[in-house]
């Protein structure tokens, strides 16, 4: 609730509250309330109005909220109603008694016995009233008739006998018709009788039968204010008199003349009646009035109904709220908890269980911060080393795949992509047997694990928990680089999770199986050439020995057949020498002798050899200036440089005239490179590239291998022979189609470079 | 609340002015009206018991200016007090401050204000001879005088409600 609406509703009751205890206060006091009770009356209503008004709009507050399902507002709402109705109902059930009450004391007070009794006293006291009256009269016409006919003196003593006869007589006067005074006496002898004399209509009622009789108030009461005070009894009867006036009965042929007594009334009688007619009159008008008395209590107690019924819906208003407000702060709290936000809660001031629950609230998600801070930095660090983990997978050489207990396959590493040339997203979530490129390797896989199985089943090879195998895998067809891949692959079962997993892993091991060969090669050809050479000097020398012992002895055309025989086998014995020798030579090159060495001096030297300088030359030196000196033996790097330009030249040879002309660019340049321990290091590279035809893929993996071709003529040996000594001077060499896929490129890296181009370097 | 018992005044209804003019005499300007209107049952019975009643007449008389508020040259009240004396069964009607009359019936006592007596609402000297002046009469029965439970009944009660209307009239003073 707005803190404004708090305000109007307190100050609101306050006012109430002051206006009620000053209506309760105006209906007791009269003067006050009589210019008082509209306004107060008026001022009551707007406030209840207003508090009205005020109540309206907390509910009205309270219903939208209620309606938009805002957190709070079903806890309010109940505590609203249960305030309100135990601030109204006994509010209600006070107001039902008391309006009874009011209702029903009212109708008692007037009572028909009262107006009964009231209205025979004024009758009583009217009857006497009549009687004196009609004493009075009688009187008047006893005296009127002995005065009738007299005149001076006698008139006097008449009217004076009259005053002295009755009992409590004022004044005896006898005036002519016209009112003016004859003759009078009176009992108070100040008495100014001119100044008490019959009103012609007095005069005009006597004249009638029975005379003028009335009662009269005696002094004429001046008009008072109906809110004055009212005149005692006691004035009142010091007042009251008799007043008859009746025509004085003259012979005929006089004037009229009228008499007039006037007699006091009795102060007993008079202050009785005095009080009576009093009593009456006041009796009347409380039971004309007992309508808007009642309804002037009833308004009151409604106003105060209205009132309190509003005030006490305000307080429960204030009250609910303040209720609810630790609770709204707490339940705030666990949503905000429950979204992540574990910042503390503004506590309740309190010393109550309320004050101490928000306490114990806070220090709750103080604890949950700590424990969701520890947990996230056990997830960060478990993150990590899975990152770790992942990363270490990803960048190893071999390829990783793990299979669940279906042969489906869970994960796998970028070097699968690499060796099985198959893509690594596609395996995902596949049987490894159903993916396209790999059923070789899938059925290999499986049978190894099955061959595994039994053996375990069996009971054997205990402690064996993985099996190891070399897969041959045929390259598919269609594909350029159709060599076959051998890999050696490892498979061991994986408890993963609560089924059983498989781990595969393997590599590439080709290349291994190439060097193998060739070490293999190097053994036969060192061997052969050994067991071949042997026998060949004799043949040659037999031979020899045969030609000059018989071409003397036989006959000229035998002599022909044998020289040319013998020029055969010698030839051909030096052909296989030769062939032996390379052979040997390959198997067995002497280690090289390394010594500084600038290649472009020797390029150069070299190229003297196969430039002619006179712009047809195929070959274009491309020659990188303060080239670094090399370690390396000049002898076989000559021999490599000859080797791959013979290469270069055999590729070009049987070109057609349509094609480009022929082109050899030898390139040499400084590399700079990371080494694995992180220092930059230089080395220096040497290609040689051609537009020829290009390696044969069946070639290009093999093409280190001894006597691999694709020449007609070739031992096969030129190759591996560069390799060779490549190796023996701990460089790098590589052979590959170019790019564009016009002839070929083969790249040397000479990493040892001389000590003081090192330096120079430095 | 105010505009409540304006409305009620408004709407009442029950006494008519027949007639008011204002003459100037040598002591001053005089009120000369006449009225109709009977006693509703109820206040009929009251006056019976003995309960007084009392008759105001409201007079004003403004002249219209037109850079400033009106002049409010005359406002003046009087007051009738009409009662029964339940004892001598006497009518009395009395204007405040000057001699009581006493009737013997009730249509006298009635008669003696329906026509009242040339009224002085003002001196010689209160209004500008040659100026025009608005008028506004009313009379009505005096609630203020009832006692308090009274006055809570005539809030709603058309039984103790008698009014005229507002009369405006022009009057150029001599």
């Amino acid at each position: 609730m707005i803190r404004a609406l708090r305000y109007a509703l307190v100050i609101g009751s306050a006012i109430a509250s002051i206006l009620l205890f000053l209506l309760a206060s105006a209906s007791s006091n009269t003067g006050f309330f009589a210019h008082d009770f509209t306004w107060l009356f008026g001022m009551i209503l707007g406030v209840a109005g207003a508090l009205f008004v005020l109540v309206l709009v907390a509910f009205w507050r309270l219903y939208s909220r209620y309606k938009a399902g805002k957190f709070g507002s079903r806890l309010m709402v109940r505590l609203m109603v249960l305030f309100t109705s135990v601030g109204i109902l006994p509010g209600l059930v006070v107001f039902m008694v008391s309006v009874q009450f009011v209702s029903h004391s009212i109708e008692s007070w007037f009572d028909v016995k009262i107006e009964a009794a009231l209205d025979s006293g004024l009758n009583l006291s009217r009857a006497a009233l009549d009687e004196a009256l009609a004493d009075l009269s009688a009187n008047a016409g006893t005296v009127a008739a002995t005065l009738a006919g007299q005149g001076g003196q006698d008139v006097s003593s008449i009217l004076k006998r009259a005053l002295d006869d009755g009992d409590g007589m004022q004044s005896a006067v006898l005036v002519d018709a016209g009112g003016k005074l004859v003759a009078g006496t009176a009992e108070d002898l100040r008495t100014d009788l001119a100044a008490d004399l019959p009103t012609p209509q007095m005069l005009k009622q006597a004249a009638m039968p029975g005379g003028y009789a009335r009662p009269e108030g005696g002094i004429e009461d001046d008009f008072r204010e109906a809110h004055g005070d009212q005149p005692s009894a006691l004035d009142a009867a010091t007042g009251l008199r008799l007043r008859v006036v009746v025509a004085v009965p003259e012979p005929p042929g006089m004037a009229p003349r009228y008499l007039q007594l006037t007699q006091a009334v009795p102060v007993n009688l008079a202050s009785n009646a005095a009080v009576l007619s009093t009593a009456y009159r006041e009796y009347q008008e409380r039971f004309a009035a007992r309508t808007g008395l009642r309804k002037m209590y009833i308004g009151t107690l409604i106003l105060t109904l209205l009132l309190a019924i509003f005030s006490a819906t305000g307080a429960s208003f204030l009250i609910a709220g303040n209720l609810a407000q630790p609770l709204l702060v707490l339940a705030e709290g666990t949503r905000a908890v429950a979204e992540g936000d574990l910042s503390p809660r503004p506590i309740v001031e309190t010393n109550d269980e309320l004050g101490t629950l928000t306490q114990s609230f806070n220090a709750m998600t103080g604890q949950l911060f700590e424990a969701r801070s520890a947990v996230e930095r056990n997830r960060a660090a478990l993150e990590s080393a899975k990152a770790h983990l992942e990363s270490v997978l990803a960048n190893m050489s071999a390829g990783v795949i793990v299979m669940d207990a279906d042969g489906v396959v869970v994960n796998s590493n970028d070097a699968v992509h690499r060796i099985l040339q198959v893509d690594v997203a596609s395996l995902a979530g596949r049987p490894l047997d159903e993916i396209e490129g790999l059923e070789v390797f899938a059925g290999a896989v499986t049978r190894a694990f099955s061959a595994q199985s039994a053996q375990s089943a069996a009971g054997r090879g205990r402690g064996r928990a993985h099996w190891q195998q070399q897969i041959e895998i045929p390259r598919r067809a269609g594909t350029d680089d159709g060599h076959d891949l051998t890999l050696l692959a490892r498979g061991s079962r994986l408890p993963v999770g609560a089924g059983s997993g498989f781990i595969v892993v393997f590599d590439d091991i080709s290349d291994v199986i190439s060097a193998q060969r060739s070490v293999a090669w190097g053994e036969v050809a060192r061997r052969l050439a050994h067991e071949i050479k042997n026998p060949l000097t004799p043949i040659q020398l037999s031979a020899e020995r045969l030609q000059m012992k018989l071409v003397d002895r036989v006959d000229p055309d035998a002599a022909a057949l044998v020289n040319k025989a013998t020029d055969t086998i010698v030839s051909q014995v030096a052909a296989m020498k030769r062939m032996v020798d390379d052979f040997r030579d390959y198997a067995r090159t002497p280690p090289a002798v390394l010594a500084p060495l600038d290649l472009n001096d020797l390029i150069d030297e070299i190229l003297h050899l196969y430039l002619a300088e006179d712009g047809s030359d195929v070959i274009h030196p491309v020659l990188q200036p303060g080239l670094p000196k090399v370690m390396g033996d000049a002898t076989q790097l000559r021999q490599v440089i000859h080797n791959l330009l013979q290469n270069a030249q055999d590729a070009l040879a049987d070109r057609t005239a349509q094609d480009e002309p022929p082109r050899v660019d030898v390139v040499t340049e400084t590399i700079h490179y990371v080494g694995a321990d992180g220092c930059t290091g230089t080395a220096v590279r040497l290609a040689i590239v051609d537009n020829g035809p290009g390696f044969a893929p069946k070639i290009l993996s093999r093409a280190f291998e001894p006597y691999v071709t694709s020449k007609a003529r070739g031992t096969g040996l030129g190759l591996p022979m560069v390799k060779k000594i490549i190796d023996e001077h701990g460089g790098r060499i590589d052979v590959a189609n170019r790019t564009d896929g016009t002839g070929a490129s083969v790249s040397i890296l000479l990493l040892k470079l001389a000590p003081e181009a090192n330096l120079a370097e430095a | 609340m105010l505009a409540f018992t304006c409305a009620t005044a408004q709407a009442a209804e029950g006494i008519e002015i027949t007639r008011a003019s204002i003459e100037a005499s040598d002591d001053g300007y005089r009120l000369s009206s006449a009225y109709a209107f009977d006693l509703t049952p109820g206040l009929e019975q009251a006056i019976q018991h003995g309960v007084a009643l009392s008759f105001t007449t409201e007079i004003e008389l403004t002249r219209p200016r037109w850079w400033w508020t009106d002049d409010h040259a005359v406002s003046s009240r009087r007051t009738v007090k009409l009662s029964y004396d339940v004892l001598f069964r006497v009518y009395h009607v009395s204007v405040l401050g000057s001699i009581q009359q006493n009737f013997d019936t009730l249509d006298d006592a009635l008669l003696a204000i329906r026509r009242p007596a040339r009224w002085l609402i003002a001196p010689k000297g209160a209004l500008k001879p040659g100026e025009t002046y608005n008028v506004t009469l009313r009379m009505f029965m005096d609630r203020d005088f009832l006692s308090k439970p009274l006055q809570v009944d005539a809030f709603n009660n058309s039984d103790w409600r008698l009014a005229s209307h507002k009369k405006t009239f022009t009057y150029r003073a001599e």
